[in-house]
């Protein structure tokens, strides 16, 4: 079996992770991996296109949250899951009713 | 085809969801002019019945006045029926100017924009004027055409509690942060008839540095003492930044709004606002008629005073027959029902007894607020409100409502 590269991460001092740290550790960062590599490269020219275009583009991971009821549908993403939640929780307010004409 | 069987078979599903739901709108064909006695078609091939209006935004009776009319008539005469084109192409005629000036004045602002509507008005002015760096702040009962246009604008959307002040200054606090804040409000708000706390919310907005944004639809003509809306009824004349009204409701009811506020706001509305851009000017027939009922409006506070006698009467009546009012100073006068199949029931009875009035429930307004929705007009006469309220006793004795308080008519109907 080859040997897969690997990552070591000095914790700071102090630092005694638990075991479910750890777990939680391991599946985000697989999830990091998983995204940056199984997307392709189509990213990357669709990116420059926009740049070339004359967009500055800011990209990054981040939370998302969705909110469904009826035929009422919102989602909203953020970089915290509170920062995610405020806005999908503005979002559904906008629909708190159909109001009249 | 691409109209699949599968795509009918799910519209059709859709469309009998909604009339299992109650949601389902049918319309009434009225075969007559707008006014206090009309002549109703229900449902569809019935026939037609004669009945009290008591649910149009007709508050100034000037929908279908002779004065009016004779004015859509010359305008249609000397001006043609129709521009074939948007405003900034050869869509805008003298009248277009004439008309935005005479606005400008009744509202107490700098400059004004015909839209084709108010709901384009809304819909296009937060775009126009705010990006992703301000934020909108808006109260949470606005009128959905305002939900749509924030939707459309990049700035952060937060809202505040309904009328609450307390949470205003909060949001304002909050977001000092950013370059621009514009605080959202009705003027009169359309479920619940109450009027916005204007002046406290030009305090706040001037405290921190935010802008105010009005509309003012269900106001513009006969709110304040001279009808210039609730920035006259609140103190604040000239303190808005930005009004939108429409011309759809007192002020003659054909079609037609407007943005009018700060001249630069307007002046960006006219450059990017993308329903006054990509829409037709509004025709000249209409311009032509709302000149007339600016002229009118300006001339004598008359209407606005008969309107505001037959609300008080009006409120007067139902109170003192025994219903549960919203209380308030509006011609929206909400007779609460709580439950919305007896609002349904309570308005088809009052159809039958003669007066048209209409049931609203969740999800136009919050579960458990069902209501009838009766809207006053200065056509209304004495006997007209007599009439009505002789039919409301009666359907509401059927119904064992009257007397009984909110908790009461829950306990019997349900929420």
């Amino acid at each position: 079996m080859a040997r897969a590269d690997t990552i070591e991460v000095p914790l700071p001092e102090g630092v005694h992770p638990s075991k479910l740290d750890l777990e939680l550790l391991k599946a985000t960062f697989q999830a990091i991996v998983t995204l940056r590599t199984e997307g392709g490269k189509e990213w990357e020219e669709v990116l420059c296109q926009l740049e070339r275009d004359g967009w500055s583009v800011r990209w990054g991971l981040c939370w998302h949250a969705e909110a469904k009821r009826g035929e009422d549908f919102e989602k909203a993403s953020g970089r915290t899951l509170d920062a995610t939640f405020a806005e999908l929780a503005q979002l559904a307010r906008l629909d708190m009713v159909g109001h009249c004409p | 085809m691409a109209y699949s069987t599968k795509a009918r078979e799910w519209y059709q599903g859709e469309l009998v969801n909604l009339r299992g739901q109650g949601l389902f709108k049918e319309e009434r064909f009225i075969h007559a002019p707008q006014g206090a006695d009309i002549e109703v078609e229900f449902p569809a091939g019935n026939p037609v019945k004669k009945v009290i209006n008591l649910c149009a935004n007709n508050y100034l009776g000037l929908s279908s006045h002779p004065d009016v009319v004779a004015a859509a008539h010359a305008g249609l005469d000397h001006r043609g029926y129709g521009m074939s084109s948007v405003r900034f192409i050869c869509g805008t005629q003298d009248i277009h100017r004439e008309l935005e000036r005479k606005l400008t004045d009744l509202l107490g602002t700098e400059d004004t924009l015909l839209f084709p509507s108010c709901m384009d008005a809304n819909a296009g002015v937060f775009e126009a004027v705010l990006s992703e760096q301000d934020v909108m702040i808006a109260d949470r009962l606005v009128h959905a055409s305002i939900v749509d246009g924030m939707r459309l604008c990049k700035a952060m959307q937060d809202t505040f509690k309904h009328s609450d002040m307390g949470h205003l200054e909060e949001k304002l606090a909050e977001h000092q942060d950013k370059r621009f804040r514009m605080v959202i409000t009705d003027g009169v708000f359309s479920m619940d008839g109450d009027i916005a706390r204007l002046d406290e919310i030009v305090r706040l907005a001037e405290t921190y540095d935010a802008m105010v944004f009005l509309d003012d639809s269900h106001a513009s003509g006969f709110i304040g003492k001279t009808g210039r809306g609730t920035q006259e009824h609140c103190g604040v004349l000239g303190r808005i930044d930005v009004i939108t009204t429409t011309l759809g409701k007192a002020l003659g009811g054909a079609s037609g709004g407007c943005v009018s506020g700060r001249r630069e706001l307007v002046e960006m509305c006219r450059q990017r606002a993308r329903p006054y851009l990509f829409s037709n000017t509004v025709a000249p027939v209409i311009v032509s008629g709302a000149l007339k009922v600016l002229d009118l409006i300006s001339m004598t506070t008359e209407r606005r005073d008969k309107l505001e006698a037959n609300a008080k009467y009006w409120r007067k009546l139902l109170t003192d027959a025994g219903f549960d009012v919203k209380a308030g100073e509006s011609p929206i006068v909400p007779v609460m029902l709580y439950n919305a199949k007896l609002a349904q029931d309570v308005a088809r009875d009052l159809f039958t007894e003669g007066i048209y009035v209409v049931g609203f429930f969740f999800p136009v307004v919050p579960k458990g607020q069902a209501r009838i929705r009766t809207q006053l007009s200065a056509a209304h006469e004495k006997h007209h409100l007599d009439t009505a309220i002789r039919a409301f006793v009666k359907v509401g004795a059927k119904h064992g409502i009257l007397g009984l308080s909110k908790s009461q008519i829950i306990e019997k109907f349900g929420m």
